[in-house]
C-alpha cells in the first residue's frame, strides 16, 4: 500500500518537475538553459516511477512497518526533533535542546524520569560548554539571554 | 625539555583553544563615554553573510579583533551563509533582534539583493549603516600568456568589437561582474562570450588555466598572481586609480565616461530599530578600531582600498544610501527594475 | 634531491615543541570532529579559525590542516560503529564497515581504517613533496570541459555502486540530481525550485542531507528494536585486523590512495567524491562483487585511503597556486591570508619555511593520528557497550548542533528532519541512498561545467573532443556506461578497467 503510494508520488514528482522545468526554458542561445537538466531528471523519475508502479516484482515483499509501540517511539523521536526546530529561535538553545533531549529519552525508553533528567542536563551542558564556550559558536539565545 | 616549559606550552595550547581572552587594557575614552549602562552584558555577534575564509570574513575578523581591543567587549564572528548572501541578508533585515547584539558586516551586493531578489520582503533601508570599512574596485585582468598577451583593455575590447563573440570573459551572473560587461558592451559595441562562474576567484583560476581570456576580480584576491607575473590588471571600474594599481587605467579614463563604477564596499550595519544609544556606542567602537593604524596596516597589507570620500564621510548612512540609489538608477535604466 | 633537502628543512621548522604540540592538538581535535556526527571539518575549521590569530603561521596552519585530515581518520569510527557517518566522506565506509561491526569485527574495521588513512596520507604526501610542480600544471589544465568529463565519469561509476534494484538506484540518482538543482542557477542567477522560500535560494545544505538520510533515519530504524541492551548483540571478536584482512586490503589501499589523490588534486573533486569512486572501483575489480555490502574489508580500506589522500591532494593547488578546490581549502586559504601571507604561485619560493614546514607537519600529524587511532580502535569498539538509549540522544543533539553550525539557519534542521523521515520510509522499501548522495555532490559541477563549456566554445559540443583530456574522460564514461548496461547479471570482473 505504502509502496504503491510512494510510486505514485514519484510519478507526480517527476511530472511536476517536468512542468516546472518547461517553464524555466530548456534551451538557450548557447546550449542548455536552466530547465534542461531538471527536465531530464523529471523524465527519468517518471519512467522509473511508472516502472516501479506497474511491475509487481519490484515491490518489497512484506516490508517491516512499525507497529503499536514502535510507531509511538518513532513518532516521539520525530516530534522531539520537530519541536526543537520550532522552539529554537524563540526559547534559545539551552531550553529547546533540554526539552527535546528529555522527550527523546522518554519516547524511546520509558526509563525513570530522574535518570532522564540527569542525562538531559549532562548532555545539554556538555554540548553547550564545548560548542558555546570552547568553540565560540553563537548558539541561539532565549529572551532571557541564554 | 624541562617540565616547566612543557607546562607553559600546554597552557598556551589550552588558552588558544579556549576563546581568545580579551585584553581590556586601553579602552579609548571616546568609546567609554558613549557606553550605555546596560550594554553590552553578553557577547556581540558580527554576522558575516559569506563563508569563513573569504575576503569579507577576513575583513570582519580583523575588525572584530580590533574592536575588542578598543572597547573591551567580547565579539563573536558568525557566518550565516547561503544563497550567495541572500540568507544572511534576510536574517539581518527581518530575523535579527534590533537589540544591539547583532551587527552585520556586509558588502554593497546587499543592495542588489534587496532591490531585485527580496520581492518586497525587506528593503536595504531595513539595515542602518554604522561604519564604512573598506573597498575593492572591480578590476579586469588578463593573462600574461596566450593571444591577448600584452594588450591593453582598449585593444582587447576592440577585438571583441571587430570579432564579436570571440573574447571570453568570466562573469558572476546577476551581479556587478555581469553589469560591468554589459556597460562596456553598451558603450563600445563590443560583444563578449560571458562565461559564468560562482564567484570572482574561480574566474581568475579559469584565466590562469586559459579557459577564459579576461577575468574580473579584486586586487586583494589576485595580487599573488600579479606578483608572480601570471596575470596583469588591465582596467579598473572605479572613479580614480588606486594606490595599489597606479599604472592601471580606469574604464572611465579610457572611454571618457563616468558610468563605470563598480566597487565592492564593505560596511557595518545594525538592524533598523536598534536603540540610538547602543547604535552610537557600536559605531564609536568601530570608528576607534578603524582609526587604529595597526588595523589599517593589516587591511593595506591585504590590498584593500579605502575610498577617501567614504572615509571622510560624517553621515555614512546617507552617503551609502545615495550610492544605493545610484545603483537603483542602473537597474531601472536596464529594465531590471520598474 | 632538492625536494628531499627542502623537506628536511621543513622538519627542522616543525620540530619545535610548540609546533609539534599544535600539530598534535589538531590531530586530536580532528579525530573528535570526525567522530562526532554533524560537526564536520568545515564547521570545526570555521570555529577554530580565530584561534590561529595568536599563533605563528606554521603552528596555526599545521593545526588547521591536521584537523582536516584528522577528521578523515575519525569519521570512519562513527560510520563503522553506529552506521552514522561522522562526516560526509565516511558515508561509504559505513556500508561494509558497519556490516563488519555487526559481525563483531568492529576492531578490525577500525584498525584497517586507521591504517588505510595512514598509508594513503603518507603516500599522497610523498607525491606532493616530489611532484608538486608537475601536478600543479596538470591541475591547471582542468577547465570546465575537463571537469565535465570527470563528473560524467564519476556519475557513470556510481552505476556500479547500486545495490539491490537497478530501477530504484537510477531513480535515486535522478532525484539526487534534482535535489542538487534547487537554488540559484549559477549560470544565469535565476531561482530554481525554491518554492518562493529564501532559505532554499542557497540550495539544500549537504550536511542536512547526510545527517538526515543516514543519521536520523538510522536512529528511527533503531528505535523500533531498542531493548535495554547495547547496540550489538554480537560479541566483539578480535580488536585487530587479521593477516587475511591485510592480504585483502593492501591493494585497495594503494588503489584508493591514487584515486583519492587524483580527486583531491582536480577542482570539483574532494574527499567525498574520492571515497565513493574508490568504493565503486573496488567493487568493479573485486573477484566476487557480491561480498560488498556484507562486510568486505576492501570496502573500508579503499574509501578510507581515498578520503585521506584527497586531503593531501587538495593541498597542491592550494599551496602552489592559491586555488582552493573546495570549501575547506578555501578556509585554509583564508587562514593564510589572515596571517598576512599571500598565497599564490610565489608562495613556495617566498616562504619555503612555511610551505615545507606545513608539509613536514602533515607527515608528523599522520604519525600522530595513527598512534592515536590504532589504540583507540579497541577503545571505541568498547563504546558499543554503552546502552543505545544513552548514546542516541547525544548523537541526535550533536547532529542538531552540527547541522545548525554550518549555516546558523534553523531551516536546515527542518531539511534534516525531512530527509530523516523520507530516509526511514525509503529504507524500509529497500532503496539505496548512495546514488542519491553522489548525484547530489556531482550534479552541480556537472551541470555548471557543461554549460560553461558550451558558452565558451565557438563550436558547441565539439569542445569536448578538441581537448584531449576532456575527450578521454568522455569516451571512457561512454564505454563504461555501455558496459554497465550490457551486463544485466551481477558484474563480473573483466580485466582491469581502472
Amino acid at each position: 500500500m505504502i509502496e504503491r503510494g510512494l510510486n505514485v508520488v514519484w510519478c507526480l514528482l517527476g511530472l511536476g518537475t517536468m512542468v516546472n522545468a518547461w517553464s524555466l526554458g530548456l534551451l538557450g542561445p548557447s546550449g542548455p538553459d536552466s530547465g534542461l537538466f531538471p527536465m531530464l531528471c523529471g523524465i527519468i523519475i517518471v519512467i522509473c516511477g511508472l516502472t516501479l508502479l506497474l511491475r509487481s516484482n519490484t515491490y518489497v515483499t512484506d516490508p517491516a512497518w512499525p507497529r503499536g509501540g514502535q510507531m509511538w517511539r518513532i513518532a516521539g523521536v520525530t516530534a522531539g526533533l520537530a519541536s526543537m526546530a520550532v522552539s529554537l529561535p524563540y526559547v534559545g538553545f539551552a531550553v529547546s535542546s533540554a526539552i527535546t533531549t528529555f522527550v527523546l529519552l522518554q519516547a524511546v525508553e520509558r526509563s525513570r524520569i530522574v535518570e532522564s533528567l540527569i542525562l538531559t542536563a549532562a548532555s545539554v551542558a556538555a554540548v553547550m560548554y564545548v560548542f558555546g564556550n570552547l568553540l565560540g559558536l553563537a548558539l541561539p539565545r532565549g529572551p532571557w539571554g541564554w | 625539555m624541562n617540565p616547566k616549559k612543557i607546562l607553559s606550552i600546554l597552557g598556551a595550547g589550552i588558552m588558544a583553544l579556549g576563546f581568545a581572552c580579551v585584553a581590556s587594557a586601553q579602552i579609548s575614552p571616546q568609546v567609554a563615554k558613549l557606553k550605555p549602562k546596560d550594554f553590552p552584558t553578553q557577547s556581540i555577534e558580527y554576522t558575516v553573510v559569506y563563508p569563513a575564509g573569504g575576503a569579507l570574513d577576513i575583513t570582519a575578523r580583523l575588525l572584530a579583533k580590533h574592536v575588542e581591543k578598543a572597547t573591551g567587549d567580547k565579539i563573536l564572528v558568525n557566518n550565516r551563509t547561503g544563497g550567495a548572501g541572500m540568507v544572511g541578508h534576510t536574517y539581518l533585515a527581518t530575523g535579527a533582534k534590533p537589540d544591539g547584539y547583532t551587527v552585520g558586516v556586509l558588502v554593497n551586493l546587499v543592495w542588489g539583493d534587496a532591490m531585485l531578489r527580496a520581492n518586497g520582503r525587506w528593503a536595504y533601508t531595513d539595515l542602518e549603516p554604522i561604519a564604512y570599512i573598506n573597498s575593492d574596485p572591480l578590476t579586469w585582468v588578463a593573462s600574461t600568456e596566450g593571444p591577448y598577451k600584452g594588450m591593453s583593455a582598449k585593444q582587447i575590447i576592440q577585438i571583441a568589437r571587430d570579432k564579436p563573440g570571440t573574447v571570453r570573459v568570466a562573469i558572476v551572473p546577476g551581479s556587478m561582474w555581469e553589469y560591468l560587461v554589459e556597460q562596456v558592451e553598451g558603450a563600445t559595441g563590443a560583444k563578449f562570450l560571458r562565461v559564468p562562474f560562482q564567484g570572482g576567484g574561480p574566474g581568475v583560476t579559469a584565466l590562469l588555466g586559459g579557459s577564459v581570456d579576461v577575468a574580473q576580480g579584486f586586487y586583494s584576491e589576485f595580487r599573488g598572481y600579479v606578483d608572480a607575473n601570471k596575470i596583469v590588471p588591465i582596467a579598473l571600474a572605479s572613479e580614480q586609480r588606486t594606490t595599489y594599481l597606479k599604472d592601471t587605467p580606469t574604464f572611465n579614463e579610457i572611454y571618457g565616461s563616468k558610468q563605470f563604477v563598480w566597487n565592492i564596499i564593505r560596511f557595518a550595519v545594525v538592524p533598523k530599530g536598534t536603540p540610538a544609544d547602543r547604535k552610537a556606542y557600536l559605531a564609536a567602537g568601530l570608528q576607534a578600531a578603524l582609526k587604529d593604524p595597526e588595523l589599517l596596516a593589516e587591511y593595506q597589507k591585504l590590498g584593500m582600498y579605502f575610498d577617501p570620500a567614504l572615509v571622510k564621510s560624517t553621515n555614512i548612512g546617507a552617503d551609502l544610501n545615495a550610492l544605493a540609489l545610484k545603483e537603483r538608477e542602473f537597474y531601472v535604466k536596464t529594465g531590471r527594475l520598474k | 634531491m632538492d625536494a628531499f633537502h627542502n623537506l628536511m628543512m621543513g622538519f627542522t621548522v616543525i620540530f619545535t615543541p610548540q609546533n609539534l604540540w599544535f600539530c598534535f592538538l589538531g590531530s586530536v581535535v580532528g579525530t573528535l570532529v570526525g567522530v562526532l556526527p554533524g560537526i564536520g571539518p568545515l564547521a570545526a575549521l570555521a570555529l577554530l579559525l580565530p584561534v590561529t590569530f595568536q599563533l605563528a603561521p606554521v603552528a596555526g596552519l599545521g593545526m588547521l590542516t591536521a584537523i582536516f585530515y584528522g577528521a578523515m581518520y575519525g569519521g570512519s569510527t562513527t560510520s563503522i560503529l553506529v552506521n552514522i557517518p561522522g562526516e560526509a566522506a565516511s558515508v561509504v565506509t559505513a556500508i561494509d564497515g558497519h556490516e563488519m561491526a555487526k559481525q563483531g569485527r568492529a576492531g578490525a574495521a577500525l584498525g584497517m581504517a586507521a591504517m588505510a588513512s595512514f598509508v594513503a596520507g603518507t603516500l599522497a604526501l610523498i607525491a606532493v613533496t616530489f611532484f608538486s610542480p608537475v601536478l600543479t600544471a596538470f591541475a591547471l589544465r582542468f577547465g570546465p570541459p575537463e571537469n565535465f568529463g570527470l563528473m560524467l565519469f564519476g556519475l557513470v561509476c556510481t552505476l556500479y555502486m547500486i545495490s539491490g534494484s537497478k530501477i530504484k538506484g537510477v531513480l535515486m540518482l535522478a532525484v539526487g540530481f534534482l535535489a542538487a538543482t534547487v537554488g540559484l542557477d549559477v549560470v544565469n542567477g535565476r531561482d530554481r525550485f525554491t518554492l518562493g522560500n529564501i532559505n532554499l535560494a542557497g540550495g539544500i545544505e549537504i550536511l542536512s542531507v547526510v545527517i538526515g538520510l543516514y543519521g536520523v533515519a538510522e536512529i528511527l530504524v533503531n528505535c523500533e528494536t531498542i531493548t535495554k541492551n547495547h547496540m550489538l548483540a554480537e560479541r566483539i571478536r578480535g580488536l585487530w585486523p587479521t593477516l587475511a584482512d591485510w592480504r585483502a586490503s593492501w591493494k585497495p589501499m594503494i588503489r584508493g590512495s591514487f584515486v583519492g589523490f587524483f580527486f583531491g588534486l582536480v577542482p570539483g573533486g574532494g574527499p567525498v567524491t574520492a571515497s565513493f569512486m574508490s568504493y565503486a572501483l573496488e567493487r568493479r575489480v573485486a573477484k566476487d562483487p557480491s561480498r560488498f555490502g556484507k562486510g568486505a574489508i576492501e570496502g573500508v580500506a579503499g574509501p578510507e585511503a581515498a578520503n585521506n589522500a584527497a586531503v593531501s591532494g587538495s593541498m597542491i593547488p592550494l599551496m602552489s597556486l592559491g586555488i582552493p578546490g573546495n570549501a575547506v581549502t578555501a578556509l585554509l586559504l583564508g587562514a593564510l591570508v589572515i596571517q598576512g601571507i599571500q598565497p599564490g604561485p610565489m608562495f613556495i619560493t617566498q616562504r619555503p619555511d612555511l610551505f615545507w614546514g606545513v608539509m613536514a607537519s602533515m607527515y608528523v600529524g599522520n604519525v600522530f593520528l595513527l598512534l592515536l587511532n590504532l589504540p583507540l580502535a579497541g577503545l571505541w569498539a568498547q563504546c558499543l557497550r554503552i546502552p543505545y538509549r544513552v548514546l542516541f540522544p547525544m548523537i541526535l543533539l550533536l547532529s542538531i548542533v552540527g547541522t545548525y553550525s554550518a549555516n546558523k539557519n534553523v531551516f536546515d534542521l527542518w531539511v534534516m528532519l525531512g530527509f530523516g523521515v523520507a530516509g526511514y520510509v525509503l529504507r524500509k522499501l529497500q532503496y539505496d541512498f548512495s546514488p542519491f548522495l553522489i548525484a547530489f555532490v556531482l550534479a552541480p559541477i556537472l551541470e555548471q561545467s557543461l554549460r560553461q563549456s558550451l558558452v565558451m566554445s565557438p563550436d558547441g559540443v565539439l569542445i569536448f573532443m578538441q581537448r584531449p583530456l576532456a575527450a578521454g574522460l568522455v569516451v571512457a564514461s561512454v564505454i563504461l556506461a555501455v558496459l554497465v548496461f550490457r551486463q544485466r547479471k551481477p558484474i563480473q570482473p573483466q580485466g582491469d578497467m581502472s
